[in-house]
């Protein structure tokens, strides 16, 4: 069943780096939405500059880990530089930010698919954000990075009516709340 | 993922579900589906190196079984008991090995299925129910005291019954929809409380013969319905659709419970006479 969301904002691809770029789809005002960037064969020196609607969470010699402020609504397209051992590189980060019509359905999914060592090809996440658009889907992706979460796992995960745990999720919740996790 | 499948088993197991740590093949097709909300309208799917869940739980499902699957087991599983609902989907990212690597097959269906049936537990819509009938009952035994001393009484309260039919339902398959999930279920449901009032106020101006009372409280009920409307964002057409319907299903709740109200009244003045 072939999805086409009507709604798209177009990022264009980075070379020097995984993923490519972001593009987030349509997602919820005050939704959290976290994502990490590998940088390739070469070393992170410092961040030159951000768009002021990303927040970076982390940052490393080879990756650094954002996310986006969901508290106001639009299409948001910008782009992330850094400085690194080869030069400048960057990456470009896409969303539109929705409050209606009202969600049908609150998901959390932990782990973050937009993490830097899910694809190459950012097409590949097409599917599942149109899913998440057309099903008026209120999504949370929740960022996890060498064993802890940068958020804090959602303390409100009553508030969910869906909780999806990919591999990552499932690993780390269990030292997290994995009694509260089965009950919900 | 080193360790995922174990990690997995220890939220599934309690739930009467299990990960085995294999995989089916490479490319698997898969057209045995049970018949269930999640599988409903799937026809085929296609999943990139699934592994196997096995069902060994009294209140768990197998819903997709490759046809080289044991009896028991197949690539997703659920559980839906008391416990609540777990879905066990036997394969790494979901977003791509399932998702966009089925993207010309069912697989979306699936996960949209999914969201619509995780939002849909029944006890929302079974409460207003109970609440909503018994709301309606006392009003209809009411007004059927009142309806007794009068024939003509009767027949305004079924006319306008009948009318304000149509402020309320086909209320079961709009609530089933996802723009009705939970948090707009409850808003419907304080929204038709309200509409309740309403309807009662105007029997008694009606009661009473005030026309301009009808105007006022209908205008109020219309105008609720579109303030409700607007302020949630949902499109007009589905609440008219809504009222419409639901009006033909407690419009007739109504008059039947009229019916019997006044039948017990006549009962009551017959045995007590001028008790009533």
């Amino acid at each position: 069943m072939p999805l086409v969301s009507p709604h798209e904002v177009k990022a264009t691809p980075s070379l020097h780096g995984q993923p490519p770029y972001f593009q987030f789809g349509r997602v919820y005002k005050n939704s959290i939405i976290e994502a990490s960037y590998k940088i390739t064969d070469s070393q992170l020196i410092t961040m030159v500059y951000k768009p002021s609607w990303i927040d970076i969470l982390h940052q490393d010699t080879e990756w650094f880990s954002f996310r986006v402020d969901t508290s106001s609504v639009g299409d948001f397209l910008g782009t992330i530089y850094v400085n690194t051992t080869d030069g400048q590189t960057s990456v470009a980060v896409s969303i539109t930010i929705r409050d209606s019509p009202q969600p049908s359905v609150r998901v959390l999914i932990a782990d973050s698919p937009f993490s830097m060592w899910s694809t190459s090809n950012p097409e590949d996440w097409k599917t599942m954000t149109d899913i998440m658009d057309v099903s008026l889907a209120n999504v949370t992706y929740v960022l996890h990075e060498n064993g802890y979460y940068t958020t804090n796992f959602p303390s409100n995960i009553e508030n969910y009516d869906i909780i999806l745990l990919a591999e990552g999720g499932i690993m780390d919740t269990l030292h997290i709340a994995p009694r509260r996790l089965r009950t919900t | 993922m080193v360790g995922s499948v174990q990690s997995a088993n220890k939220y599934i197991s309690d739930f009467g579900l299990t990960f085995r740590d294999e995989e089916y093949g490479s490319e698997v097709i898969i057209t045995d589906l049970a018949d269930h909300p999640i599988t409903s309208g799937v026809h085929q799917l296609r999943i990139l190196r699934p592994s196997p869940v096995m069902s060994l739980g009294n209140r768990t499902q197998i819903l997709a079984r490759p046809s080289n699957a044991r009896p028991n087991e197949g690539v997703l599983g659920i559980y839906e008991g008391e416990k609540g609902r777990i879905l066990a989907l036997g394969n790494s990212l979901l977003w791509y090995s399932f998702l966009d690597y089925g993207k010309n097959y069912d697989n979306p269906k699936v996960f949209l299925n999914s969201f619509s049936h995780a939002t849909q537990t029944g006890a929302p819509l079974d409460t207003f129910f109970w609440l909503f009938g018994a709301i309606i009952a006392v009003c209809a035994m009411g007004f059927a005291t009142r309806a007794g001393k009068s024939t003509r009484t009767l027949r305004r309260i079924l006319m306008v019954a009948i009318i304000f039919g149509l402020s309320f339902t086909i209320y079961y398959p709009i609530a089933k929809s996802p723009v009705y999930a939970r948090d707009s279920l409850q808003n419907a449901f304080y929204l038709e409380v309200a509409i309740v009032f309403l309807v009662t106020f105007l029997f008694s101006a009606m009661e009473k013969g005030l026309s301009w009372s009808f105007i006022f409280g209908n205008s109020l009920t219309w105008g609720l319905v579109f303030g409700y409307n607007f302020f949630f964002g949902y499109p007009y057409w589905l609440m008219i659709l809504g009222l419409i319907g639901e009006g033909l299903f407690f419009g007739f709740l109504y008059a039947f419970l009229g019916a019997i109200g006044q039948g017990f009244i006549g009962w009551v003045q017959f045995v007590f006479p001028g008790l009533v």
